[in-house]
């Protein structure tokens, strides 16, 4: 009798072991054997490739290190295990742990470095914002001479368009008028640089838009947004040049469920399961009325990744003759030169990546330029370029000076990296 | 490679188990050393050829002093064995900190001739096989049991790798038997309850651990510049947490692990954070070190059995500073070590009269407060770190905060807590003894197999995708 009862129940034991035990060996069978058919997941990473045996780099662990990394990126079911927990973490604490990306209230979308410039975190202070005008400045006046029109423009970074949603957590600004925008507004303002401010204009037009002007789940304004861009640019420009160019307008529309990539991106980064939740989003066809220009226009548009939406509407292709585009962070701005080519060249900026603003171009541009004009020749824009890099760079190493920065920061309330800027800046010019 | 890597939980363990289960009795602790050494070479390719070496010399000095007819020849190989033990721990674990800080002071006295030194580097579980090496030679000294017969077992019972990197230190009395055979313990009731302790394990690590270590991360690593009070102290409850579930996490692994293979190992951990004094905590804290320093350093000096009262609190307070320099070669661990001592010795003097007086909740959160503040110093990477970070602490400090914190935070902290506390219920001791110590019921089988299939995959999960970060697109 004891027997009988005793059976069972290790067999029921035995069998949960076994299964444990090759459930183990589940993700190494999908590796070699691709049985699942896996959705492959969205963004650009990187995949560790099993390393070489080496004795040097097996004796230093390095090969140890890189096969762990590559056995851990090329596991079975990796995509999925990646998906359940971002899943896990949206759909129980409505966050993510993608770092790139912020669940907002409402589940709105973030991109981090959005909401970083919106609290003033890569305020680059105003000392050194003056000193980019002033370059501008020069680079303006000798464009001018040649009749090239410079003009700069700011959009709203997704941050900025939708304060309102940003996490209670993130919203760190302890300096609200220490922002990179609000200082560059005040600057342009003081010149007499063109200055197109469609921050401005797009949190003005908000409320009343009759289609959505950025998405609930992508890190870019809307095909709309776009169209109003080029199109209040285009606007400026005949004003400014006193010119008329081609008009592009509405021709048809349509709402869309789910939204396109481009509407979506943030959430496909995220890599749930689900779709995350998100409005619906309007796509257009456009009418092009074509009359032959005054004046061949020829533009040069230095910008970030919103230029590119607006690249793909394909409307500034019909309002000039030619339409050149150099993303904002590449080295080579003004290669051979040739910015002379242009009649007008567009600096797009938004706040995400305003702390760079305006960019190499103007760098370059400047450089180049300089020996046009005595009084900013003695700057040595490359060494004071590479000499306060050098000082930031100490200052990160050097946990007592960094310190003492942040001690400096606080007392003047302002932001670190201000503190940092202004300490480099103070030491180029006094060392 | 540590437990909670997709190399050992989808690699190493299951190819382990597999072999292992599948081959014949006589075969098994030959296999089990191999991927033992397999193990320790994974992680510290150079220092294996050096542990072999001393631990063949080890083997035959202990042989030696087992058959020495004469006592003092006995103490003589007994010297030896030790001497080869702590100075190669001493060689290892201290020889740079000991070179710096006489650096440090000949630089201060301005005497010049710097000492010139290669950093050594620190071989993975070093002071624990030390531990472990020491307690064969004195356990065999003492004749609490006789030596290995082979040399296979003893190189076994020191690189046994479920215990090689953490613990828990097991004394060569407590498994010498086992290692030569476990026969009777390799049953599927063992192997399943061992599995699902691994099981628990890793959950507390991955999920639970990592959660909060990554927080208090943050704040420590920040500049104390931009901590305020509140970051402060929830940078410090956040690492009080996270070194319990990480620590014991780690140690339910190794029991676990050894478990399935037919072992008991000593438990270490016995919800330490709700015990009502530093000497209790230290009796529910790494149980196994703590039973370590009291059979083979505090009890040989003297340990309370001493005349005086200086001397016991000399003898505590040696004990504690042997301690915290064991847990790693910085002043930061030894002040910490030497901290617990104090409180120990103060424990003596008044604060055991007191405790007795304010009953057991408030002697309990008064304990948790102490070792809480005693976890900055263990922390903090070094003494200056340490006060500055105190002085977060206890000098309200209420500029806005810089940092970020994230629900799921709030929510694994919670649950830390509640899990840390919850054998003060004693439903929640029942549970444990259920889980851990008892056989199962077939249902009893299925449910815990449904909850821990949940936890490994949900650890699974946690860990493959903890380096993952994407960009959305590549070229900007």
């Amino acid at each position: 009798m004891e027997k009988t009862k005793h059976i069972p129940s290790l067999t029921v034991k035995h069998f949960v072991f076994v299964f444990f035990i090759i459930s183990l060996f589940f993700p190494l069978i999908q590796q070699h054997l691709k049985l699942i058919k896996e959705k492959p997941l969205e963004g650009f990473f990187n995949i560790e490739d099993y390393p070489t045996l080496a004795i040097d780099k097996w004796k230093n662990g390095e090969f140890q290190k890189q096969f762990e990394t590559a056995y851990n990126d090329q596991i079975g079911f990796h995509d999925f295990f990646i998906e359940l927990q971002s899943q896990i973490n949206y759909s129980l604490f409505k966050i993510s742990k993608i770092q790139s990306v912020v669940v907002g209230k409402n589940g709105y979308l973030y991109v981090r470095n959005y909401i970083d410039a919106v609290n003033g975190n890569d305020f680059m202070g105003s000392a050194y914002i003056n000193l980019q005008i002033e370059k501008a400045k020069v680079v303006d006046s000798i464009l001018k001479q040649k009749n090239i029109t410079l003009v700069f423009a700011i959009a709203p970074g997704k941050g900025s368009f939708f304060p309102e949603y940003i996490p209670d957590a993130h919203k760190t600004n302890n300096h609200p008028d220490s922002t990179n925008y609000a200082c560059y507004k005040k600057a342009f303002a003081k010149s007499s640089l063109n200055f197109l401010d469609l921050r401005e204009y797009f949190l003005k037009i908000k409320d009343t838009c009759r289609y959505p002007l950025f998405s609930k789940a992508g890190v870019h304004w809307s095909e709309y947004a776009s169209y109003i861009a080029i199109d209040t640019f285009k606007n400026y420009l005949e004003q400014i040049q006193k010119i008329s160019l081609n008009k592009v307008t509405i021709k048809d529309y349509n709402f869309e469920f789910p939204a396109r990539p481009s509407d979506y991106d943030a959430a496909n980064l995220m890599n749930t399961f689900s779709i995350i939740p998100h409005y619906k989003m309007s796509y257009f066809s456009f009418k092009y009325n074509f009359a032959p220009l005054s004046k061949t226009q020829k533009l040069l548009v230095v910008g970030d990744s919103y230029y590119s939406c607006i690249k793909e509407t394909k409307i500034p292709y019909y309002i000039f003759d030619t339409v050149e585009y150099r993303l904002y962070n590449k080295p080579e701005m003004n290669k051979r030169n040739d910015a002379e080519k242009y009649s007008t060249i567009l600096i797009l900026g938004t706040d995400g990546t305003l702390n760079q603003y305006p960019y190499n171009f103007i760098d370059q541009l400047y450089e180049h330029y300089s020996s046009y004009d005595q009084n900013y020749k003695n700057l040595k824009l490359k060494e004071f370029r590479m000499y306060t890099h050098k000082v930031l760079e100490n200052i990160e190493k050097n946990k007592k000076w960094k310190n003492l920065m942040l001690k400096n920061a606080k007392k003047k309330n302002i932001n670190p990296t201000e503190e940092f800027v202004n300490n480099a800046i103070w030491l180029y010019y006094n060392q | 490679m540590v437990f909670s890597s997709t190399l050992f939980l989808f690699g190493f363990l299951p190819a382990f188990l597999l072999i292992y289960y599948s081959l014949p009795q006589k075969f098994k602790n030959h296999f089990l050393l191999f991927a033992s050494l397999l193990f320790f070479t994974w992680g510290a390719p150079l220092f294996v050829f050096f542990v072999i070496g001393s631990l063949i010399l080890d083997f035959y000095l202990v042989r030696k002093m087992e058959q020495a007819a004469v006592p003092k020849q006995k103490k003589y190989f007994l010297l030896a064995s030790i001497v080869l033990n702590v100075g190669s721990l001493a060689y290892f674990k201290y020889a740079n900190f000991f070179v710096e800080n006489v650096n440090t002071l000949v630089s201060t006295w301005g005497a010049g001739g710097i000492v010139g030194w290669t950093d050594i580097a620190l071989p993975i579980g070093i002071s624990f096989f030390t531990f472990k090496k020491l307690s064969y030679t004195i356990d065999v000294y003492r004749q609490t049991h006789r030596s290995f017969d082979s040399i296979a077992n003893y190189f076994l019972f020191i690189l046994l790798f479920p215990e090689l990197v953490a613990g828990p230190i097991v004394r060569y009395n407590e498994i010498a038997d086992q290692i030569i055979d476990r026969k009777d313990k390799e049953t599927i009731d063992n192997k399943l309850s061992g599995l699902y302790r691994f099981i628990i394990g890793l959950s507390k690590k991955v999920l639970i651990a990592n959660v909060l270590g990554a927080e208090a991360d943050k704040i420590f690593d920040s500049s104390f510049q931009l901590v305020n009070t509140a970051d402060a102290w929830l940078g410090i409850i956040a690492y009080t947490f996270q070194i319990y579930f990480d620590f014991s996490g780690y140690s339910d692994m190794a029991i676990g692990i050894a478990r399935m293979l037919g072992f008991t190992f000593p438990e270490n951990f016995n919800s330490p954070y709700s015990s009502q004094s530093i000497t209790e905590f230290w009796q529910r804290w790494h149980i196994t070190l703590g039973r370590w320093m009291r059979d083979y350093l505090y009890i040989p000096i003297g340990g309370n059995r001493v005349e005086s009262k200086k001397r016991l609190y000399f003898n505590l307070a040696f004990v504690f500073f042997i301690s915290g320099l064991w847990h790693g070669a910085s002043w930061t661990f030894i002040v910490w070590g030497c901290y617990h001592g104090l409180f120990l010795i103060i424990e003596r003097i008044f604060l055991n009269t007191f405790y007795s007086k304010i009953g057991k909740l408030p002697s309990m959160l008064i304990t948790f407060f102490i070792v809480m503040i005693g976890w900055v110093f263990f922390r903090a990477e070094d003494l200056g770190d340490a006060m500055l970070y105190l002085d977060k602490l206890f000098v309200v400090d209420l500029h806005p905060t810089y940092q970020i914190y994230l629900i799921d935070f709030y929510v694994i902290l919670g649950i830390a807590v509640i899990l840390s506390f919850m054998n003060l219920l004693k439903f929640q001791q029942a549970i444990e003894k259920s889980i851990y110590f008892n056989f199962y019921s077939n249902k009893k089988t299925l449910v815990l197999g449904l909850i821990c299939y949940t936890l490994l995959i949900l650890s699974a999960s946690a860990m493959i995708s903890a380096s993952f970060n994407p960009f959305i697109y590549y070229r900007f």
